[in-house]
C-alpha cells in the first residue's frame, strides 16, 4: 500500500459503499471523506457501480400469483397511496410561522414540542392506553455547530415528520445542509435546506419508509443539491427509537 | 393511455393519484429485477414473492416520497428491494445456509434491439454493460461480494461462512468493486 492510499480512505471506500463497515469505521470514513476531494470524486464512482450490480443478476419472473395477489390488495383493503402535497397541521403551522415571524416561531415550535413531550411522558408514565400523540425530538449539536437546535416532529402514524431548526450557520451558494436518516447501517438522504440569516429552516423529511422506522436521523454539510453519502461536516443528530 | 410508452417518473406521479394501471406497468417493468434480487437474498420462493409483493405495495403507498435525489427510480425501487429482502433474511437467518448469489449466466448478453422504447433500451444497455463487467470478475470475487451485497453479511460473517481468513474476504471485496469501477469507468461519470 502506497503512502498516499494511507493518508487517504480509498481502499475502504468499497466497503463503505456497500455498507459493510463497522460504525465506528465508517465514521472515519465519512469524515475523511468530507475534507477530501479526490477520496469524494471515488467515493462517487464507486456508488454508481454498486448501483447498478442487481441489474447483473439472472433474472428470473416471479408467479403470476404475486401480481394477482398485489391488485387484489391493493383494491380489497382500498390502500391509497399517499398524496403528494400532504401536509400536516404542523407543517402548515411551521410554514406560517416561518414566513411571517421566524424567531417567534421557532420559539413557538419549541414551546408546543416542550408541551407535547411532557404530555407524551404523562401518558407513558400513567400506561394510558389512548392513542400516542406526535414524537418530539431534540437534536443534539456537535462540536461545529455549538449554537445550533434542531427539533424532529414525527406524526402520530410515524410516517412523517418536520424539521425544524435554528442558529445554524449560514452557508455559501455552493453548500446546503442534508438530512440523513439511518437504519441497519444503511443511510438514505431524507432532503436538503438551506436556512435564512437567522440560521433558521423548516423542512418536511421524505423517505422510502415509515419515519419511525429509522434508527438516527443525522445533519450535514453538503455541496448544493446534496450527497449521495454524508461527505462533510456533522452539525446535528439524534436517535428516533428513544 | 399507453402506459408502456411512459418514462418511471411519470408513472411514480400516475401512482400517487392511485392510478393501479401505472402501478401494474412498473410491476411489469421491474418485478423480475425486484424479485431475483429477493431470491439471491433470500433462497426461498414463498420469501421472495412475499417480499416482491411488499416493494410494490410500498411503492404505491410510498410513491410521493420518491425524490430524483435518491437517484433512478428502478434504484430506488431495488435499494427498497434489498433492503426487505436483507431484513427477512436476517429474521429467517438461524434456519439458513449463507447463499451463493446465481451470477450464472451474468456474461449472457441481450443486446438492444433498437425498437424498444427509451426507457427499455436504456435499462438493456445498462445490464449489458454491468453483466460483461461482472463476467470479468474471478469467481471468488463474485462469490464474496454477492454476500456482501445481497444478504448484508459482514467481513467476518463471509470469512466464516467461506472458511476464507479475514484479510482474503476483505481483499477480494475491494478488488471486486474496483475492477468494477475501472471496467465501468466510461459509463460512470
Amino acid at each position: 500500500m502506497s503512502e498516499v492510499q494511507e493518508l487517504h480512505v480509498i481502499d475502504r471506500l468499497p466497503d463503505y459503499v456497500l455498507d459493510i463497515l463497522t460504525d465506528a469505521e465508517a465514521s472515519q470514513v465519512a469524515e475523511h471523506l468530507a475534507g477530501c476531494q479526490a477520496c469524494r470524486e471515488e467515493f462517487l464512482r464507486l456508488k454508481q457501480v454498486a448501483d447498478e450490480i442487481p441489474l447483473a443478476l439472472v433474472q428470473t419472473a416471479p408467479p403470476a400469483r404475486v401480481k394477482d395477489a398485489l391488485m387484489g390488495s391493493i383494491q380489497a383493503h382500498k390502500i391509497k397511496p399517499i398524496p403528494a402535497s400532504r401536509s400536516t397541521s404542523w407543517q402548515k403551522l411551521a410554514d406560517i410561522l416561518r414566513l411571517r415571524l421566524p424567531a417567534l416561531g421557532v420559539a413557538l415550535i419549541m414551546v408546543l414540542a416542550l408541551g407535547n413531550l411532557l404530555l407524551w411522558q404523562q401518558l407513558k408514565l400513567s400506561n394510558s392506553q389512548t392513542t400516542s400523540p406526535m414524537r418530539v425530538l431534540a437534536l443534539a449539536n456537535t462540536n461545529n455547530a455549538p449554537q445550533a437546535l434542531g427539533t424532529l416532529v414525527v406524526g402520530q402514524s410515524g410516517d412523517y415528520g418536520s424539521l425544524v431548526v435554528d442558529h445554524l450557520q449560514t452557508l455559501d451558494n455552493a453548500h446546503q445542509y442534508q438530512v440523513w436518516l439511518n437504519r441497519d447501517g444503511e443511510r438514505i438522504s431524507a432532503g436538503t435546506f438551506s436556512v435564512n440569516h437567522e440560521g433558521y429552516a423548516s423542512l418536511e423529511l421524505k423517505a422510502p419508509i415509515p419515519l419511525i422506522l429509522y434508527d438516527t436521523i443525522g445533519i450535514t454539510v453538503e455541496p448544493t443539491g446534496g450527497s449521495p453519502g454524508p461527505t462533510g461536516i456533522k452539525v446535528l443528530g439524534g436517535d428516533i427509537t428513544r | 393511455m399507453d402506459y408502456t410508452s411512459l418514462n418511471d417518473e411519470t408513472l411514480l406521479r400516475l401512482i400517487t393519484r392511485a392510478d393501479e394501471n401505472a402501478l401494474g406497468e412498473l410491476y411489469d417493468r421491474y418485478s423480475r429485477l425486484v424479485y431475483s434480487v429477493a431470491l439471491n437474498t433470500l433462497s426461498d420462493t414463498l420469501l421472495a414473492e412475499e417480499a416482491t409483493q411488499d416493494v410494490f405495495e410500498r411503492v404505491w403507498r410510498k410513491a410521493s416520497t420518491y425524490s430524483a435525489e435518491h437517484g433512478r427510480v428502478v434504484t430506488w425501487l431495488v435499494s427498497i428491494a434489498r433492503h426487505r429482502s436483507i431484513d427477512l433474511y436476517r429474521q429467517q437467518r438461524s434456519n439458513k445456509e449463507n447463499i451463493l448469489v446465481d451470477w450464472e449466466g451474468a456474461e449472457a448478453v441481450d443486446l438492444p434491439d433498437g425498437q424498444n422504447v427509451e426507457w427499455e433500451a436504456d435499462l438493456k444497455q445498462r445490464q449489458q454493460r454491468i453483466r460483461w463487467a461482472v463476467g470479468q470478475l474471478p469467481i471468488e470475487q463474485k462469490q464474496a461480494l454477492g454476500m456482501a451485497f445481497f444478504q448484508g453479511l459482514s467481513h467476518p460473517e463471509i470469512a466464516s461462512a467461506l472458511g476464507e481468513p479475514l484479510g482474503t474476504v476483505k481483499t477480494r471485496i475491494r478488488l471486486a468493486m474496483q475492477k468494477l469501477r475501472n471496467l465501468l469507468k466510461d459509463e460512470i461519470a
